[in-house]
């Protein structure tokens, strides 16, 4: 007889052999150096798990919560925070268990259908593969799948969760006032929860490392309007977990402003992060193929094809305002502006595609690649509209890269290069058009 | 000096050689697991045939989907882009490909200079493409030929709604048991017709702008054409060997390249 959710015992084999993963990495990376910011990013991931899995041992609280939780919340509270399919999602990925706790998923109940960013969560959840949370935050926002796994997370370790919602409709003011009432009731509750008073002065001193983080973030959103390009096109994907998953700790401080001295030091010299000379520069909507950030690197040393802009997610929008003095009208400044956010909480029309159009024509872009993730329920509705505006506004193409943000057998690393060379021929039709009408030289 | 253009699908590979823009020799065969192989195989045989050296080839192209593991060619470009070479090269005024292979289905749209504008591929599932027509012409006992030349001469008494090939056969077979005198022309008209409903969804993605060409082997269907026509408000043209216009795009391209080497060769 199989056992019951509730007796499957933690096991944290998978966990340690992630975190071992990690060090066997930094160890190549230091061995064979390529960015200080790289090996940055490796030892702030490691740090990051290690917190998690020795929180108990610590005598910390440990929370898990779903995307666009307000971390900052969290960390003032001082209890230990990890986002839900990042954390499992790493596990199964570095480990190469995706099948297994997808099936493990499914046993559950969450068929193939739940975004495979997501899925994993549960089925790592139902084998224990991560430490027993104590608490889980769920916030309700347009993403159903994130909701919905983190609700089968709760179950599985049968701990509470408190829901905190996010209004549709914009970044209005009637929004801002019922996002910071919910966030002081959460702090009301994670007060009972914790036993702790909370720590105001705490949360000034992150929202003002937040505030650092977001002027360095659009000082190098201005260098990387250079050409060619002085950013690694995986730099994104690095610069948005940190950023997201750990906002206003010191340690993202550092890494941040790391990546804009190595960014400014390529910029004065005028030369691109590698060997390979730009060719194409490109926007990158939505998150790329998470088994596969080899992609971007193929792109970038085959192709010479660099991600300038990424209006989803490393874009911070210049009207965020973070106050130390005002720290949860900061807080929801920043959440109901951040891109990846406001486009599940406000129409595409408002925020999204202006904000693609923007960056398309400050960066230069010969083309974009929207990554769109089957299994998403929200995105995918967006294609249309972004990929005719794109067209028709700023004259550039868009390449519509179907796959499964976790599972390579939708469509492999082969297929996707296969499109993006066909995509490369498209970019060059039209940059020849440009060329033609006088628009680019 | 000639060159080839070798376009190596799932399926069955293609051989187009070129001199001066001339087709000197085209053949299709079947394809097996070992490609590279039988492409040269192919290759030297076919040079054989029209009485050439391999070394009087100055330049090979390969594409398709399995075009990048051949180890005797100078170039690889992908099929979208060899489509629109050749297609262009025979239908200048083409702005849309609508390419049928083996396994999948490409539409590819193009603007006056044969340039590619935007694509959309289905390689996800059997219909639309070769396999699914094979494998319901083998449900009805017959050719495919046969198959395309009854769709043409019978009435539509039903639409598929399974595109999956594994349950469009349940299907099918379903519509026998309802209906024991039906035709094979009506069957052979529903199945058609679904699958071009199919196509001209995808097609329609981007936008049917004329004039329209399909290609792949399942373009020799006349029947597929006709349905795939009324569907997309469109008089489809048809190449002489719809099989062949990637390679034989991709051998212009091969064309193109030795030009260029010849003038950087004069050049020093």
């Amino acid at each position: 007889m199989k056992p019951k959710i509730k007796d499957i015992e933690i096991n944290l084999e998978d966990f340690n052999a992630m975190i071992a993963s990690l060090e066997s990495i930094l160890a190549h990376r230091k061995k064979r150096p390529t960015t200080k910011s790289a090996e940055l990013f490796y030892e702030h991931q490691i740090n990051y798990y290690k917190d998690i899995r020795d929180a108990k041992k610590n005598g910390k609280l440990f929370v898990l919560h779903s995307a666009f939780a307000p971390v900052e919340i969290l960390y003032a509270f001082d209890v230990i925070p990890a986002h839900a399919s990042f954390l499992v999602g790493a596990i199964a990925q570095l480990t190469k268990k995706q099948g297994e706790y997808m099936d493990a998923s499914s046993r559950f109940g969450y068929p193939w259908e739940v975004c495979q960013g997501h899925r994993p969560v549960v089925g790592g959840a139902l084998l224990k593969k991560a430490p027993k949370p104590d608490l889980c935050i769920s916030v309700q926002i347009g993403c159903t799948n994130a909701a919905s796994s983190t609700m089968g997370l709760a179950r599985a370790y049968n701990i509470p969760i408190y829901y905190l919602d996010m209004s549709y409709g914009g970044k209005r003011e009637v929004d801002f006032a019922y996002y910071i009432e919910n966030l002081t009731e959460l702090i009301k509750f994670l007060e009972g929860f914790t036993g702790k008073k909370f720590d105001w002065n705490r949360l000034r001193e992150i929202i003002d490392i937040e505030r650092q983080i977001a002027e360095i973030n659009l000082e190098i959103m201005e260098m990387r309007k250079v050409v060619p390009s002085p950013v690694r096109h995986r730099g994104f994907t690095q610069q948005y977990s940190v950023d997201m998953f750990t906002p206003g700790i010191p340690e993202a401080l550092n890494f941040f402003k790391c990546v804009r001295d190595e960014i400014k030091e390529n910029v004065e010299k005028r030369q691109g992060p590698i060997d390979t000379p730009e060719r194409y520069r490109i926007l990158s909507i939505l998150m790329p193929p998470n088994f596969s950030h080899k992609l971007l690197d193929w792109m970038e040393e085959e192709h010479g094809i660099f991600s300038v802009g990424e209006p989803h997610m490393a874009y911070w929008p210049p009207n965020i305002k973070l106050d130390p003095d005002h720290p949860l009208e900061s807080l929801a400044n920043k959440y109901y502006n951040r891109p990846m956010v406001a486009q599940l909480i406000c129409p595409a029309q408002a925020c999204l595609i202006p904000d693609t159009i923007q960056l398309a024509k400050d960066y230069k872009a010969d083309g974009a690649i929207f990554y769109a993730n089957v299994t998403c329920h929200t995105s995918p509705v967006l294609i249309r509209s972004v990929k005719d505006t794109l067209l028709e506004t700023a004259g550039i193409p868009t390449l519509v890269l179907d796959m499964d943000v976790a599972d390579p057998n939708y469509t492999s690393q082969e297929e996707m290069q296969e499109r993006i060379e066909t995509f490369m021929e498209i970019m060059e039709s039209y940059k020849d058009k440009r060329r033609r009408e006088g628009k680019i030289s | 000096m000639a060159v080839a253009g070798i376009d190596i699908g799932h399926r069955s590979i293609k051989l187009v050689i070129v001199e001066n823009g001339k087709i000197l020799s085209k053949k299709v065969l079947n394809s097996s697991e070992e490609t590279n192989t039988l492409a040269k195989k192919i290759l030297d045989q076919t040079l054989g045939e029209i009485g050439l050296a391999p070394s009087h080839l100055e330049f090979i192209t390969s594409t398709g989907g399995m075009g990048k593991n051949i180890s005797f060619t100078n170039l690889y470009r992908t099929v979208a882009y060899c489509l629109a070479k050749g297609v262009h090269g025979l239908f200048p005024k083409a702005r849309t490909i609508i390419d049928m292979g083996g396994e999948t289905c490409n539409v590819v749209k193009l603007n006056e200079r044969g340039e590619i504008e935007d694509t959309q591929s289905n390689d996800k599932c059997a219909a639309g493409t070769g396999i699914f027509f094979e494998t319901m012409a083998k449900l009805l006992g017959t050719s495919l030929e046969d198959m395309g030349r009854w769709a043409l001469k019978g009435d539509v008494q039903f639409e598929i709604s399974s595109m999956c090939v594994m349950f469009a056969e349940q299907e099918v077979i379903s519509h026998c048991h309802e209906n024991p005198d039906i035709s094979a022309e009506a069957l052979s008209a529903g199945i058609h017709l679904s699958i071009a409903e199919r196509v001209a969804g995808l097609a329609k993605r981007l936008g049917i702008t004329e004039e329209v060409v399909v290609t792949g082997g399942v373009a020799k269907n006349p029947g597929f054409v006709k349905f795939l026509g009324e569907r997309i408000n469109a008089l489809p043209k048809v190449p002489e060997d719809p099989q062949i216009v990637a390679a034989y795009g991709a051998a212009l391209i091969a064309e193109e390249r030795k030009k260029n080497l010849q003038r950087d060769r004069k050049a020093g």
